[in-house]
């Protein structure tokens, strides 16, 4: 039953699809289509310069205190800006793709969290590896996570039992280990890795809020909205308009307290000897070394 | 060299492919206005990634538009045309068949995107279970499990066509995307 019904789908198939030639405006439109969105990105790289000098102006009338608003949080353009009129979300995540695609930086992050906990982390793009250390309202180090990008054993340094282990991490991500139960970080889901930032981007659920200025630069906002958990979410996330390189996330995740995001601001450091040393992990001396994770620290990894 | 010679084996796939990948646009979007935008929107992503293009471009504009009919032509909510009449084409064959042929292209337009890029995939362009995974970035027992699913929901909306001359628009669709 099913072959005769394949056959009758193959043969309605050639009748509905075939002999359909390709109109020659086709390949033209979607080349003067690239080509205007080439001249977008020109045409925001330009007028965030003219914003950025509008900026200048206000805050030498305004004082330092205006100077110092209009850097510090982000500010959005006039409404009467022409920029975001030829931008549109797509391509901003394309281009925003192709720069974390093509980057060979040192990746700093610094992410907060509601509840108190700060992390930072080093990602040596090209080669994969990454250092995280999480921090407590006091600033002092809670742990710290050094995993090598090409795989191997992941070295952790727990701060408040003065321990440190190391371990092989499971490859099934559904028995990955849960590093850090203190800083519920896993639970957070933070948008602070290239990984899920581009795993955002690539889902086309943007939307293009506008030109901004953020800590002294242009960037372009978008919004990422996406269902989890039977809930409607949303991440903010703000690109430098120039490189195309995300430059700060803030996520409202459902394990926050309402009105706590979890902000995300990234880095993208040269790749210099100096900047490569910080993701070395120094184990504190005097520190116990386990031979393994302690049971109610991880879950999952051979030890 | 002048711009548009970047373009020259772009122009040749289309010359040589382009029927076949046009044809599949329309399957899988149900209307030829809507088939033409999706290729060219595959195209624009080809174009903006050409640079880093090496080989023959032909699987990565066939990836590009089966990835994006069946994740961000979905979302973009594009509105769905239905099939017309196909164009006259002299087959010696009974009406009836005909019908159910019309009518399983039809309904095809009402199964979730993923399967119907599964089905289009196998049945028009006559991949193997291992190349539709490859294309959808999916297991083979993914592809085994939509086809089936789509099978049996084309046959299901068929069969209603048959009676009603058109295809029986499920009162409850499945999920988009899930299959």
């Amino acid at each position: 039953m099913t072959t005769e019904l394949e056959d009758l789908l193959r043969t309605g198939m050639q009748r509905h699809g075939g002999d359909r030639s390709v109109p020659p405006r086709l390949l033209r439109d979607a080349a003067r289509h690239n080509r205007r969105r080439r001249t977008g990105a020109a045409a925001l790289v330009a007028t965030g310069v003219v914003a950025t000098g509008a900026a200048v102006g206000v805050s030498a009338f305004n004082g330092p205190a205006a100077h110092r608003a209009s850097t510090a949080t982000p500010t959005h353009s006039s409404p009467h800006s022409t920029s975001p009129r030829i931008l549109t979300a797509a391509y901003v995540a394309s281009r925003a793709e192709t720069a974390i695609d093509a980057s060979n930086a040192v990746l700093y992050t610094r992410s907060t969290h509601g509840n108190g906990v700060t992390w930072k982390m080093w990602t040596d793009r090209r080669t994969g590896d990454n250092l995280g250390v999480s921090y407590d309202k006091a600033g002092n180090p809670l742990t710290a996570t050094l995993v090598p990008g090409k795989g191997g054993r992941v070295t952790v340094v727990d701060y408040q039992t003065t321990s440190w282990w190391t371990y092989v991490p499971v490859t099934d991500p559904q028995h990955a280990p849960r590093l850090d139960p203190k800083a519920k970080r896993v639970n957070l889901d933070a948008f602070d890795t290239p990984a899920q930032i581009k795993e955002a981007l690539a889902d086309g659920d943007l939307t293009l809020v506008g030109q901004q200025r953020l800590s002294g630069r242009n960037t372009v906002h978008v919004t990422h909205t996406f269902d989890k958990g039977g809930l409607r979410l949303a991440m903010d996330m703000w690109i430098d308009a120039t490189s195309y390189l995300p430059v700060r996330t803030a996520y409202q995740s459902p394990q926050l307290a309402k009105g706590q995001r979890s902000v995300s601001d990234l880095t993208w450091l040269p790749r210099t000897e100096t900047n490569l040393a910080k993701l070395s992990l120094r184990i504190p001396t005097g520190f116990r070394h386990l031979s393994g994770p302690p049971k109610e620290n991880l879950s999952g990894g051979v030890g | 060299m002048r711009p548009e010679h970047r373009f020259d084996r772009l122009e040749e796939l289309l010359a040589t492919r382009g029927s076949v990948l046009l044809g599949a646009a329309v399957l899988l979007t149900g209307g030829r206005e809507s088939g033409e935008d999706l290729l060219q929107h595959a195209l624009e992503r080809v174009l903006r990634h050409w640079h880093r293009i090496e080989g023959d471009p032909e699987g990565y504009l066939r990836r590009t538009m089966y990835n994006l009919a069946t994740d961000r032509w979905r979302r973009l909510g594009r509105r769905r045309e239905v099939i017309g009449p196909p164009p006259v084409v002299a087959i010696a064959d009974r009406a009836e068949q005909i019908d159910l042929r019309d009518a399983l292209v039809r309904a095809l337009a009402h199964l979730p995107p993923r399967q119907r890029a599964v089905l289009v995939l196998r049945y028009w362009e006559q991949c193997s279970e291992a190349e539709v995974a490859a294309t959808l970035g999916c297991s083979a027992g993914a592809v085994k499990s939509a086809a089936s699913r789509g099978l049996h929901r084309l046959r299901e909306l068929s069969g209603a066509d048959l009676r009603t001359t058109e295809p029986r628009i499920p009162e409850k669709s499945l999920p988009e995307g899930r299959s």
